[in-house]
């Protein structure tokens, strides 16, 4: 196999630094919300401020994935939706097994909280596009 | 799907990101269609074709 160009002077599409730097902004607020909410007064309206602060975090997130996306060519689409499919199903699949175990032992099965696992589907995306991407390498 | 692409690329000296800039796609693609782990749309394969002034199955066999 032939071995690979250089990468100077390539135009590089999609996995743009933007939508980096939009994920990781997005979680920093993410983290800063569940520490704040940690001292925050339930129902003040600084507790409520902060828990929305997060959403709009994430759909400055949406919108920098989006703008990749429009960018992105073929085989980087593909890449996402192989990505993405696992990553969805494997999360569904997760979710109704914990939820068919807890109905099996009478809601009494303990989970962390149901506030967390909603992670899943962030982290086993971000693992399913490292596989992906390889494939194509 | 098998192609020469790579071939076709070297006769004119071109690396993967001249071709890459030229079909308006990432060198990530091209590298994946010359080690045949990618077969292109069919779009693409006749934006290769066109800039190679060939017919489709002239680059891609089945």
């Amino acid at each position: 196999m032939e071995a690979q160009q250089p990468m100077s002077g390539e135009r590089v599409r999609g996995g743009s630094p933007g939508v980096l730097l939009a994920a990781a902004a997005w979680l920093a607020v993410y983290l800063a919300a569940r520490f704040a909410l940690q001292y925050l007064r339930a129902g003040s309206v600084e507790a409520i401020f902060m828990a929305i602060a997060p959403v709009w975090a994430f759909f400055a997130f949406v919108w920098a994935v989006q703008r990749a996306l429009r960018r992105a060519d073929e085989l980087q689409r593909l890449v996402q939706l192989d990505a993405l499919a696992f990553a969805f199903s494997t999360t569904i699949c997760v979710l109704m097994g914990l939820g068919l175990l807890d109905i099996a032992h009478g809601g009494r099965l303990e989970f962390p909280p149901m506030r967390d696992w909603w992670a899943l589907l962030p982290v086993l995306y971000a693992m399913c596009l490292v596989v992906a991407r390889r494939r194509y390498r | 799907m098998r192609n020469d692409l790579r071939e076709r690329r070297a006769e004119r000296g071109w690396s993967q990101a001249d071709l890459a800039d030229r079909l308006d796609v990432s060198r990530q693609t091209i590298n994946a269609i010359e080690t045949e782990k990618y077969s292109p749309s069919l779009e693409l394969a006749f934006r290769i074709a066109r800039l190679f002034k060939v017919r489709v199955e002239d680059v891609f066999q089945a």
